[in-house]
């Protein structure tokens, strides 16, 4: 607050006081009195009247500063009105009450809200789970009588398992310290494992798998990596060209690991590619292609940084993707 | 015969999971009953268990707990609950592996045969298998006609396996390539005939003519 801002809130009481003074002189001119002493009491009113205005700009100035601070230290900040004390004359009481009935309200509201989401995240997970039941009957029906029909059954329920997995893993976003295992991990055995469970849908592609190099171990958790594999295997045979080729490399680089997963698919148009990992973003590739949803490399992103993977993307449109996710050996920070 | 005892309280896919196993021939004995399993147990002696978690009654952590007081026996939990916590409290508890649903036949039945490889060093598995004269060594990669023998790649290996164990029937192209990717072999349409012809060269070479039919449409026999 600065003063100049304080004498224009204040300005009705000054000219009040202005009015009042010049009145007062001319009622004293008029009973005689002499211009000297008329100019000592206007002389001492203004002194009053300054020192007045003075002494409750620097008590008003203390105040709000002090309320400002609390608000600053505050981490909730919705919370002031309850932790700032109620002092101050009948008409800032007032302001001040209605101001914290306000915030109750609202308060209310929030922790609804809430509530809410919590409980339908809850309950979406709950149903992600039950849905497993159901959709693993399906898998070892299939299996157990495999033919061309029930072989695209199995291509549209890995196509549903996806989605699911999705469901699950974006609800765990933000959570991962409540939900991993790190342990020694071979990456030929998580490349292996992410490759059988997409079976069906590469030997159906005609997807050319090439492996090579992959016998490193890192430390990190087995199924958060698989899922992220998967979703990156996912796209390129979602984004595929003719004679597809999907190539794993495991290269060993100083203090790291790092994994390549390469296809000579589409690719990516360089004016998108920094924009791939953003959620709900398609680009010109996903538009065409009904199945895009745009939150697979969101959620790859996503983890990765939990688990303190780097994942980079490089891409040439018509010729290739390239997804390479670099494990710390040394140093390792989640 | 291995005996496995599912302990799964989803009907169609305890049917499912006993039509698979019966298939891979294991002897399957399904628990229907909850409340007594431990009885059940004791009376069938197992070679294995496969275990859900979650069931009516009791749920299978506790079921574990219980098995593991008196038997060493392999347990593999099979579950819908896919937190890390479950899978550590699952092999705390003594289980030996923790598979989550949904899951898929081939890398289930790896995955039971690796728990009781580790079981019990002794193998089940034959291997050598023959057929119309032609006898497949799996221990050392040979195939033998008589007195001729011949070693043979890894994937012809499997192939031959593959074809022999179905004798008689027509194993279809996609057949044969699932077959081979089950055991981390990601051949496709054109190396999967490659493979073929250098598996006829070979069986020529050790007097064997004709022995892989094809028809077209229907796939491989022998």
């Amino acid at each position: 607050m600065k003063l100049f801002d304080f004498i224009i809130d204040k300005i009705t009481s000054i000219i009040l006081n202005i009015t009042c003074a010049l009145l007062l002189s001319i009622y004293l001119s008029a009973l005689g009195n002499g211009k000297h002493e008329i100019l000592l009491i206007l002389v001492a009113w203004f002194f009053v009247l300054v020192g007045y205005i003075l002494i409750q700009f620097y008590l008003k100035k203390n105040r709000l500063d002090d309320l400002n601070e609390t608000m600053l230290l505050l981490d909730k900040k919705y919370l002031f009105a309850e932790v700032v004390d109620n002092k101050g004359n009948t008409e800032q009481r007032a302001y001040f009450h209605l101001m914290k009935e306000a915030m109750r309200s609202m308060t209310e509201q929030v922790a609804e809200s809430h509530r809410d989401k919590k409980e339908y995240k809850e309950f979406i997970e709950q149903w992600a789970h039950e849905l497993k039941v159901p959709i693993t009957s399906i898998i070892l029906g299939c299996e157990n009588n495999l033919n061309d029909n029930t072989r695209k059954i199995l291509l549209q329920t890995k196509q549903i398992e996806d989605y699911l997995e999705q469901v699950l893993y974006y609800a765990r976003l933000g959570n991962v310290e409540k939900d991993y295992m790190i342990k020694d991990v071979c990456l030929k055995e998580l490349v292996d494992e992410a490759l059988s469970l997409s079976k069906h849908v590469l030997i159906q592609n005609k997807i050319i798998i090439k492996t090579k190099e992959l016998n490193h171990n890192i430390y990190t958790d087995a199924k958060w990596l698989i899922f992220i594999i998967n979703q990156i295997i996912s796209n390129s045979v979602r984004y595929k060209k003719e004679n597809p080729v999907l190539e794993f490399y495991g290269i060993n680089m100083d203090n790291s690991i790092q994994l390549e997963i390469r296809d000579n698919g589409i690719g990516i148009r360089d004016s998108e590619i920094s924009r791939v990992f953003q959620k709900g973003f398609t680009g010109s590739n996903g538009r065409g292609r009904k199945n895009s949803t745009g939150i697979g490399l969101y959620l790859c992103k996503g983890l990765c940084n939990e688990l303190g993977i780097d994942i980079k993307i490089y891409s040439e449109l018509d010729k290739y993707t390239s997804v390479r996710l670099t494990f710390q050996t040394e140093h390792i920070e989640i | 015969m291995k005996r496995i005892m599912i302990i799964e309280d989803e009907e169609y896919i305890r049917d499912e999971l006993s039509v698979l196993l019966t298939n891979a021939s294991y002897k399957v004995i399904c628990v229907e009953n909850f409340s007594n399993i431990l009885e059940d147990f004791k009376n069938v002696q197992p070679d294995i268990v496969l275990l859900d978690i979650n069931l009516p009654e009791n749920n299978g952590f506790s079921i574990c707990t219980k098995i593991r007081s008196f038997s060493k026996i392999p347990i593999i939990f099979i579950t819908g609950r896919d937190a890390s916590i479950d899978e550590l409290n699952a092999f705390s508890l003594g289980g030996d592996d923790y598979i989550t649903k949904p899951y898929n036949g081939p890398v289930l039945l790896a995955r039971i045969l690796s728990v009781l490889k580790r079981a019990d060093t002794q193998n089940d598995e034959s291997e050598i298998l023959s057929h119309n004269g032609v006898v497949l060594n799996l221990a050392s990669c040979t195939v033998s006609h008589g007195v001729q023998s011949l070693e043979l790649s890894k994937n012809e290996i499997k192939i031959l396996h593959c074809l022999i164990y179905n004798a008689g029937k027509y194993v279809s192209r996609m057949s044969l390539i699932e077959y081979l990717w089950d055991f981390k072999i990601y051949t496709d349409d054109n190396a999967l005939s490659v493979n073929i012809t250098r598996l006829r060269e070979k069986l020529k070479q050790i007097g064997v003519d004709d022995f892989v039919h094809t028809k077209r449409g229907m796939g491989y026999r022998v």
